[in-house]
């Protein structure tokens, strides 16, 4: 597929068995990545998972859990906290939200890219990676329609193959990616 | 595609409501929307003309009100918040009589409920006047019967736990049926103040507002506002509790309080 876009976001998501992926991508990722990347991940609200702490060692840039009206910056990985839902504004500001789960779960991945979507258009790439969930998919849905580049983990790789299945059950998303395509795609066209 | 209101119909829906909500002209306008299209769903309007019918005939707005603001689903939700409250803030707040706490927008009481168990536990409950500004009065009546879901035990019981506060908490409430019960005598001290805006209430010199993710829904000029009108009503050194995520980006807060913890959204008048 031919790519002439210019990218100003990247939003993931993932649940089960995509801890070790997300681990896998920020590790390979250059420092200075030119865009911001938000990861919505969902966890026990009630344990400190030490998910952030994680990251923070295997990432080249720089690892945030972000407070509310914060500006979203190049070279940055932005983790959406729990508890929260996270959205974004086309001036790159975070809004949060304590209002009712969406699909059983705060924060949503759907709440999150529905945001992207009517944001950023077809200038944000949606990931799903590995997860026992089907939460995302209609938000990775709504960024493909709107012309967003949409990515999948291929479930064959995928730790919990249910949320990457249940996207390919309702679209057609632009790529089907192994982890290490997943990140060359995302080294060449950033 | 992800449903949205248009916006005329917005402002349709602010003119209708802010004769007796004020503050609905404050809002975000995409969080507005949201909470719009949760109110149609959760009263069952599919359309908009037959929702806006029904709003020039309802005037007691209860059922709205009580859909439109986000509640607080948890009692204790932020254990590390109510351990520092427990273990720091309220023990300094009860050294100088009398100690007024506020709660600008009280929408569910489970917060209200959380400190007073806690109050009680500490044996001051007596020492502490509170007062919760509910912006309907069936909001008001359902939390004086302090019936909540059975569900919420399972959480009530991981934050406290995760508060580390060392006293049992089962004593407060009772599990019925399907219901939570919170002893309705843990509300003897609290004042409830039925108003549409915070900008109304009157309540005397405040020691400690927990106004926790309110802010998060307003503009940037109305957060100003906001905090003016909350920081002429505290005393010198009282306590501004926001929540975790709320943060110095409130606008007008760092001119008029000093971060007490970021981290736990606490703030100090100066």
């Amino acid at each position: 597929m031919e790519i002439a876009t210019t990218y100003k976001l990247i939003v993931i998501g993932g649940s089960a068995g995509s801890f070790a992926s997300v681990n896998h991508i920020l590790q390979e990722l250059p420092a200075r990545f030119p865009i911001p990347i938000v990861i919505c991940m969902h966890r026990l609200k009630h344990v400190n998972s030490g998910f952030k702490e994680t990251l923070e060692i295997v990432s080249k840039n720089k690892v945030v859990e972000p407070f509310h009206n914060d500006l979203l910056e190049p070279g940055h990985i932005y983790i959406v906290p729990a508890n929260y839902h996270m959205m974004i504004q086309s001036d790159m500001r975070v809004l949060f939200s304590t209002e009712e789960l969406v699909n059983f779960t705060r924060p949503s991945i759907d709440v999150l890219f529905y945001s992207v979507a009517q944001s950023f258009g077809k200038n944000a790439i949606g990931i799903i990676l590995s997860g026992a969930h089907k939460d995302g998919v209609d938000g990775l849905h709504d960024m493909y329609k709107i012309g967003a580049t949409t990515v999948v983990q291929d479930p064959q790789e995928a730790q919990v193959p249910t949320m990457p299945q249940a996207v390919l059950d309702v679209m057609k998303p632009h790529y089907i990616f192994t982890l290490r395509s997943m990140i060359a795609f995302l080294k060449a066209h950033i | 595609m992800y449903q949205t209101i248009s916006e005329n119909q917005r402002h349709e829906f602010i003119a209708k409501l802010q004769p007796v909500l004020p503050e609905i002209q404050y809002y975000l306008p995409s969080f507005l929307d949201r909470r719009i299209l949760f109110v149609m769903n959760k009263m069952g309007f599919a359309d908009w003309q037959n929702f806006m019918s029904y709003l020039d005939n309802d005037h007691s707005y209860d059922a709205i009100f009580s859909f439109l603001m986000v509640p607080v689903t948890e009692f204790f939700r932020d254990s590390l918040v109510w351990h520092t409250l427990f273990h720091t803030i309220v023990p300094k707040l009860i050294k100088n009589d009398p100690c007024h706490v506020w709660f600008p927008d009280c929408s569910s009481g489970h917060e209200v409920y959380s400190l007073c168990m806690l109050l009680d536990i500490l044996n001051v409950r007596n020492r502490v006047r509170i007062y919760a500004g509910c912006k309907s009065q069936q909001t008001i009546d359902k939390i004086q019967t302090g019936v909540y879901s059975a569900q919420c035990e399972s959480m009530l019981v991981a934050n406290y736990k995760n508060a580390e506060i060392p006293y049992d908490i089962s004593k407060y409430y009772t599990i019925n049926y399907n219901s939570l019960i919170c002893n309705p005598e843990l509300l003897s001290n609290v004042s409830f103040i039925h108003s549409s805006s915070l900008l109304e209430d009157e309540v005397p010199q405040i020691s400690l507002i927990m106004y926790r993710n309110s802010l998060l829904y307003y503009t940037t000029d109305s957060q100003h506002t906001f905090i003016t009108t909350m920081y002429k009503k505290m005393n010198f050194g009282a306590y501004l509790l926001l929540g975790i995520k709320e943060g110095g980006n409130i606008f007008g807060l760092q001119a008029l309080f000093s971060t007490y913890n970021k981290d736990l959204g606490l703030y100090r008048k100066k």
